[in-house]
């Protein structure tokens, strides 16, 4: 038993590292709607979706986070923008519109990977956010170079199946 | 350009009422790996899941959860576990990852769900007996969507496009 979305969800893997190749169009416009459509605690919908492929601005992006360089050399970085004190629980509900994103991504043979904003001023600063907005999240898109790069800090593979599901009770 | 992913998350509605039919195991057993092989923050897989279908079990964290009512009828019901101290950067957004995979490959096969937030989560731990210096976060309802039209109990919709995504900056 095995859906095409599950097999991307065991197969899918981060990629950091893009071919110059840009994103077409309508698959920009397709991982956009894969995130604008996510469900959200009480359909709050507490985001907005900065699409940057301006290279400088990927570039002045990339110096936002401590691991964050990968989205100097991105096709598309969608930044993920919420009000400050805003209604809902953001970063859940970032969790999944990013995952919805990616593996619509994903189908298309795009990979991605996300950023976080260590100084978040400088993403702000970036994309010219008003005041009352953050960007603490970004997503890294593009087509896989051949060669990627290790990363070195995390370490690999998931824990088995045993040891994060119990049954009925802890 | 069809997108099974794509698809799966344009089509994809809460569902809060479900008919008495069991999910297959080897359906459980798929939605809890689409959790487990989940991205987060440096992979540190901030997560453990109690897989519930015992009913009597449902119907108590429903009782002390009633914002999670939903999960009385669920023919499962996935409660994420965070172990304390935290190892993840931001646990919050990597259970949004993994419940919108679980979610998605329950979509795939026809089975319907719901997120719930645990307003109880000591009194829920202990239920379930987690031990101590862990919390229970989040709760999510699966089962195979009752005959009955499934109606939101809030505005239903997305945000139009145009309102959600900013082209290159703000």
């Amino acid at each position: 038993m095995s859906t095409a979305v599950f097999e991307a969800i065991r197969t899918k893997r981060a990629v950091r590292q893009f071919t110059d190749q840009p994103i077409p169009d309508e698959i920009v416009r397709e991982i956009l709607n894969a995130g604008r459509l996510s469900g959200s605690s009480k359909n709050t919908q507490p985001w907005h979706f900065v699409a940057v492929r301006n290279r400088d601005t990927l570039r002045a992006l990339s110096e936002a986070g401590t691991y964050a360089g990968h989205i100097a050399g991105a096709a598309l970085a969608v930044v993920l923008v919420n009000e400050m004190g805003g209604p809902g629980r953001p970063e859940f509900d970032f969790g999944r519109a990013t995952q919805n994103m990616m593996l619509a991504a994903w189908a298309h043979g795009i990979g991605s990977v996300m950023a976080y904003f260590h100084h978040p001023e400088r993403a702000a600063e970036a994309i010219n956010l008003p005041d009352g907005y953050e960007a603490r999240w970004a997503i890294s898109f593009g087509y896989p170079a051949e060669e990627q790069p290790r990363t070195g800090v995390s370490p690999r593979g998931r824990r088995p199946f045993e040891d994060v599901v119990h049954w009925e009770k802890w | 350009m069809e997108n099974q992913a794509f698809e799966l998350i344009r089509t994809k509605h809460v569902v809060r009422e479900f008919s008495d039919e069991p999910l297959p195991d080897e359906v459980v057993r798929q939605i809890l790996e689409a959790g487990r092989l989940s991205p987060s923050w440096a992979n540190t897989q901030p997560w453990r899941f109690i897989a519930v279908r015992n009913r009597d079990t449902l119907r108590r964290i429903a009782e002390l959860n009633p914002n999670a009512g939903h999960l009385a009828g669920a023919a499962l019901g996935v409660v994420i576990v965070a172990p304390e101290p935290s190892s993840s950067g931001s646990p919050e957004f990597d259970f949004g990852r993994a419940v919108q995979n679980m979610m998605l490959t329950a979509h795939g096969v026809g089975v319907g769900s719901v997120v719930g937030y645990l307003k109880q989560p000591e009194e829920t731990a202990k239920l379930l007996g987690v031990p101590e210096g862990h919390r229970v976060a989040w709760v999510v309802s699966f089962g195979y969507p009752a005959n009955k039209q499934d109606r939101p109990t809030r505005r239903g919709g997305r945000l139009p496009f145009d309102e959600v995504v900013h082209w290159e900056k703000w």
